[in-house]
């Protein structure tokens, strides 16, 4: 029985064909040793891919023990509604599932890791898997739940890692962002490392400021958003508490001067930053950092999207930010 | 009530406890189904805080029926009390709200067995098994069933730990639990209130077995600490679900309580889901036996039987209700229109019968009292 069944871990999605039909892929056998197969299908259902996957290959393919969800940039920016659905409407198909958006040719680079003993989909998904237990800020990990949570609250927006396939790798780009259901933006590098420190109190193991030539290790941020009453600004205090690991090695810290200058340059340099990454999202209306959930307050009245998005787009932001740091050397 | 094989009592000595575990058994029937999807906003826990205090109105009346000699008489209590006549209305009373509490209950745990554990199977089949189940647990007798009630209560208690984890989510804010008044711009939903009271309705069945739970003073004591531990458990899940799924996206889920445990991840079981679901069924097989010995009961009480209880007698009320059951369901069951409608019908019924039953009751042992007087 069990040799009749193959449970597959990922499906990839793709849009962009001219007769509207989508492009859906998948790897078979998953976890065994024996050599790899990408299946693709057009189909302008989803579920159509997932009885059609069966008529083209000897084991009959379940979706149960989906866990990755693969979706081509083109197609998250058109709107992700009906994908999600399709894939809620599933009883089988947990809520644990991963979403990931995708750059470049996917195809590609799953043909090149067809091998027997490659198992590319089963140590994709370990890595998330992995990233999602520890937490260190380095990937974003948004699972289905998560997604739809955001997606239906009222007053925040959901975002999702996006990935780039480049030849035989698959290297994280940053974090897309969400307005409804369509992606809007992309935040990459340095702002995806800060926004993970925002988005409620990460732990960030490596914080890389090449401007500065500094790097600035095991960083936990305490972030204090206020609003004020009248939702005409907003303040933000960042406390972030780390180590300095690595300094560029013709400056060094000697004394306590050298020290705090360093330290002052390193917070205006944050402060910049975040406020730089703030205006972004106000320009574009989006609040994935769910600081509109600050407005609930228990005895009034929730307030609406529309208000919201009226508030946030001309809000004025203070950032401050504080740094209490360990220097690499000891400091007179 | 009876004095034979089925209905027979040995032992005087009984704990105020079974009458604790089996009200707050039959008060827990109704959670996997409507609640908390009719909940979805945070001020609506008021509300089960609200009808809870009222369900403490009705138990206190109950005690005082517990309190009073009848009960321990068993049938010749009922008779001195509402005369020969009176029995055989109150039976020809009660059974149809029996059958419909039976039949809304099977058909919708039917339902959830199908969505999540069986999707292939006929529903019909999700019926049947669990009440032929319920009749070989009722071929038991009354007593036993009584005491087993701590067995049942046993296997379902963990249940409520596997739902601490949702509180200790780190994406939780305690802003999803706010509004905590209505002042939104959905006008405040009555309903709600009726719905909740009927599902904290069961209690009044235990008039019925009221001869088995030998009754003592402080009867009051136990039916408020299962009234407590009753709506704590409603408030518990609640309180996860609106945090889990905050309360914009709660009414589009269908069965919330079971899809949180299928979120639950574990080393061992893939589909966490249905252990629930299973371990739920021990409680709801447990109450289908209780209720089809109370249909057996009041049937022998209509008809004229004078001799003894037979295990025949029970599975023809059992196949009755397979019977009403099944009708319900493959011809009046469509989702929408008449699926609320049952709902509805069994909100009305369960809440009349918690209040009016313990009511009925209480009048009639203060005629009692006036007329002997």
């Amino acid at each position: 029985m069990i040799e009749e069944i193959t449970p597959i871990i990922f499906w990839s999605v793709k849009g962009g064909r001219e007769d509207g039909k989508i492009t859906i892929s998948t790897l078979v056998p998953p976890l065994s040793k024996e050599k790899k197969r990408v299946l693709t299908l057009n189909v302008s259902l989803l579920n159509e891919g997932n009885k059609g996957f069966n008529l083209i290959y000897h084991n009959e393919l379940k979706a149960g023990q989906i866990r990755l969800l693969f979706v081509d940039e083109a197609y998250a920016k058109r709107g992700l509604t009906s994908l999600i659905n399709t894939v809620l409407t599933d009883p089988n198909i947990s809520k644990r599932l991963f979403l990931v958006i995708t750059k470049g040719n996917f195809d590609e680079f799953l043909a090149k890791h067809l091998d027997e003993k490659d198992s590319i989909d089963f140590y994709l998904y370990r890595m998330f898997k992995h990233y999602e237990k520890k937490k260190q800020g380095e990937i974003t990990v948004v699972n289905l739940h998560q997604f739809m949570k955001m997606l239906y609250s009222q007053v925040s927006d959901p975002q999702l890692p996006v990935f780039r396939a480049e030849g035989e790798q698959l290297l994280y780009e940053g974090t897309a962002l969400f307005d409804w259901d369509r992606m809007v933006a992309e935040i990459r590098g340095q702002d995806d490392q800060i926004s993970q420190l925002l988005y409620r109190d990460r732990f960030v193991r490596y914080l890389v400021l090449p401007d500065l030539s500094v790097t600035l290790g095991h960083i936990r941020a305490h972030t204090r958003k206020k609003l004020t009453s009248d939702l005409s600004s907003l303040s933000i205090e960042i406390d972030v508490k780390g180590r300095i690991d690595e300094l560029d090695s013709l400056t060094r810290i000697e004394d306590n001067f050298q020290y705090v200058a360093l330290t002052q340059k390193i917070e205006r340099y944050l402060e910049e930053n975040v406020f730089h990454l703030l205006s972004q999202m106000q320009h574009l209306r989006i609040d994935p950092l769910q600081i509109g959930g600050l407005t609930i307050k228990p005895f009034s009245r929730p307030i609406t999207r529309d208000t919201w998005d009226r508030h946030w787009s001309t809000m004025k932001i203070n950032v401050k930010v504080r740094l209490h740091l360990e220097p690499l050397t000891k400091v007179k | 009530m009876r004095a034979i094989s089925l209905f027979r009592k040995t032992s005087q000595q009984e704990s105020g406890f079974y009458a604790l575990f089996l009200t707050n058994r039959l008060q827990m029937l109704h959670y996997m189904i409507v609640m908390p999807t009719v909940l979805v906003q945070p001020y609506m826990l008021w509300v089960i805080v609200v009808v809870g205090i009222l369900s403490q109105f009705c138990l206190y009346i109950l005690s005082k029926w517990f309190a009073s000699p009848y009960p321990a008489q068993g049938c010749q209590g009922f008779e001195k009390l509402f005369g020969k006549t009176g029995i055989k209305i109150l039976a020809l009373v009660s059974l149809p709200f029996l059958m419909l509490k039976i039949s809304f209950i099977s058909v919708s745990y039917a339902d959830i067995m199908q969505h999540f554990v069986f999707p292939s199977m006929d529903r019909e089949w999700h019926i049947v098994f669990p009440i032929i189940l319920s009749c070989y647990l009722a071929l038991f007798g009354m007593e036993n069933m009584v005491r087993f009630v701590t067995i049942v209560i046993i296997g379902i208690i963990w249940i409520l730990f596997l739902y601490i984890p949702f509180f200790l989510l780190p994406s939780n804010s305690i802003h999803d639990l706010y509004p905590l008044v209505p002042i939104g711009p959905e006008p405040f939903a009555w309903k709600s209130l009726l719905l909740v009271f009927s599902s904290l309705s069961g209690p009044e069945y235990l008039i019925a077995i009221s001869y088995w739970l030998s009754p003592q003073r402080k009867m009051l004591k136990y039916l408020t600490i299962a009234n407590a531990i009753s709506v704590g458990e409603y408030l518990f899940f609640s309180i996860a679900s609106l945090l889990f799924y905050g309360s914009n996206y709660l009414p589009t889920i269908k069965y919330p309580s079971v899809e949180m445990g299928r979120y639950l991840q574990s080393p061992i079981f893939e589909r966490v889901d249905i252990i629930l679901i299973s371990a739920y069924m021990f409680s709801i097989i447990y109450l289908l036996a209780l209720f089809a010995l109370m249909v057996y009961g009041a049937s022998r009480l209509l008809g004229k039987a004078k001799k003894g209880t037979s295990r025949l007698g029970l599975i023809v009320s059992g196949c009755a209700m397979v019977t009403c059951t099944l009708s319900i369901s493959k011809w009046f069951w469509e989702p929408g229109i008449e699926q609320t409608f049952w709902l509805e019908l069994q909100m009305w019924a369960g809440s009349s019968s918690y209040l009016l039953l313990p009511l009925l009751v209480w009048f009639a042992m203060k005629r009692k009292a006036r007329t002997t007087s």
